[in-house]
């Protein structure tokens, strides 16, 4: 009879508070939003199973020292070798053609940046510490791998809800960029046509990631984890003669890598770090970064036009919000709609994968600066 | 005059046929690109002489998809 | 740490690398292009020139 009490009391159900059932909706809701509504599911899913995972009393999968999801997000995040590992994968899946046929492109990759560092002044205002409102702002490079590695290494008491935030605006790019832009730019600008790209040579695209490599790596070494390893995945990928490797990398290596990022982060979201009135607060921010560095990208764009003989269309500057390729279809669909004649997207690809380069410098930048 | 393709993706639907008259700014192709469906339009008006693509190829950057007369 | 060294920290060096970087494209594509454009000269040379035809 003792065993059958002992069975009982180390039931979970016994230690179920408000709280836990409140992060079980929450966790559901996120659910709904990733199945029904189809935000970003590859990330949403497994962060909200985590979620859910995390806020089972007693089941202690994030025991520290013990529980299962608590190593995955220990050895995984904290020891910083899952986020460097999906920049590997997403390195061997981009082409960076438009960048390389247009440099230009690369500072309006800077220019989406600086919205972050005005949210990070409005975080720091409203009570943040600087690793806080660091980890927090970053969320405006609509990065996810990047906010979670800021997150890790400045302030992982707001990881968890900087990664929902994270992910959630990515899905709703159209919805929140379109207003900004359209404010930010005349009709006559969002009609200026860009002429096709040049066509980009195999060496060049060898020479990109070796290039970057070396300039991001030396004048940043803070971002050397994430960029050496989006390098590398990007060599792989232009050398054409390690198709496996690129493949595995492409496929079998991230989406193990994202299943696990997303459960981890996703189990660290408990009821005592998500029921605060701050994650209301770091969701608004999240949401002012996003606006922000809409409207400095965009911003950019136009001033470098007052230097260019050949104006850019500066709706691409909205696309150094890095959510790829979101921005740059919401860019595409917008100039198409001001004028027919105008086809942005792959313009619009060269800010957007810049923007991912320069979050990751930006970044690096913060860790360096507060010491990770 | 050529038509060809601002995006690179696969060719969803042509819209129109050899032959027929097209205006300036009129749809004649859809392509589907970085998983969003682009329209693309006439640049001038003309006949068609010539569809070079159907539906279902895939198409790289600056590929002809049209010859108007 | 100053709020204020972190703002201009962080705008400058992601403008700072982005313009490095772009000035080392454009170095590059240069060298790349030049390259190509010898490579292609020599070849008009080796043919003979036929005058009075």
């Amino acid at each position: 009879m003792d065993a059958l009490r002992d069975v009982i009391y180390g039931s979970g159900l016994l230690h179920v508070t408000w709280g836990t059932v409140l992060m079980w909706s929450a966790a559901f809701l996120l659910m709904f939003l990733a199945i029904k509504k189809q935000y970003e599911p590859m990330l949403l899913l497994p962060i909200a199973f985590g979620m859910l995972a995390a806020n089972l009393p007693l089941a202690g999968l994030m025991e520290p020292g013990a529980g299962f999801l608590w190593r995955f997000f220990h050895y995984g995040v904290e020891w910083d070798i899952i986020p460097p590992l999906v920049f590997l994968g997403i390195g061997a899946m981009t082409d960076f053609g438009p960048v390389i046929a247009n440099p230009k492109t690369l500072l309006l990759g800077a220019g989406a940046q600086v919205g972050v560092v005005f949210t990070l002044v409005g975080a720091h205002m409203l009570g943040f510490d600087l690793r806080e409102a660091a980890a927090i702002s970053i969320i405006g490079g609509a990065d996810g791998p990047t906010t979670i590695y800021v997150g890790a290494k400045l302030a992982p008491s707001v990881l968890g809800a900087t990664a929902v935030a994270a992910y959630s605006y990515m899905a709703l790019v159209p919805l929140l960029q379109p207003p900004v832009m359209k404010l930010l730019t005349t009709k006559a600008e969002r009609q200026i046509v860009m002429r096709q790209l040049r066509p980009v040579s195999k060496v060049e695209r060898l020479l990109f990631p070796l290039v970057s490599t070396l300039v991001i790596c030396l004048l940043v070494p803070a971002s050397a984890p994430l960029m050496a390893m989006f390098m590398v995945g990007n060599l792989f990928r232009e050398s054409g003669v390690v198709d496996r490797l690129v493949k595995s990398s492409q496929n079998e290596l991230m989406n193990i890598i994202i299943m696990l990022l997303g459960l981890s982060v996703g189990a660290t979201l408990s009821a005592e770090t998500f029921l605060r009135p701050q994650v209301l607060m770091i969701f608004g921010l999240g949401m002012i970064a996003f606006i922000l560095c809409t409207a400095t990208g965009v911003l950019l764009a136009k001033f470098m036009n007052l230097f260019l003989k050949e104006k850019i269309n500066p709706l691409i500057g909205a696309a150094g919000v890095s959510a790829v390729p979101m921005s740059a279809r919401v860019v595409h669909a917008i100039g198409s709609e001001a004028n027919r004649k105008n086809y942005l997207l792959m313009h619009a690809m060269g800010p957007n994968l810049a923007g991912v380069i320069g979050t990751a410098v930006l970044a690096g930048v913060f860790i360096s600066v507060l010491g990770g | 005059m050529e038509i060809v393709a601002y995006v690179p993706g696969k060719v969803l639907d042509v819209k129109v046929a050899v032959g027929d008259e097209v205006q300036e700014d009129q749809e004649v192709a859809v392509i589907e690109s970085m998983k969003m469906e682009t329209k693309v339009y006439a640049e001038s008006s003309g006949i068609v002489a010539e569809i070079r693509v159907k539906p279902g190829c895939m198409v790289e950057l600056g590929e002809v998809l049209l010859v108007l007369k | 740490m100053d709020l204020w060294e972190l703002v201009i920290s962080g705008v400058v060096m992601v403008f700072l690398v982005m313009a490095v970087l772009q000035l080392a494209l454009g170095a590059v594509s240069l060298v790349i292009r030049s390259v190509e454009a010898r490579q292609k000269v020599p070849a008009p040379q080796g043919k003979p020139v036929e005058r009075g035809q």
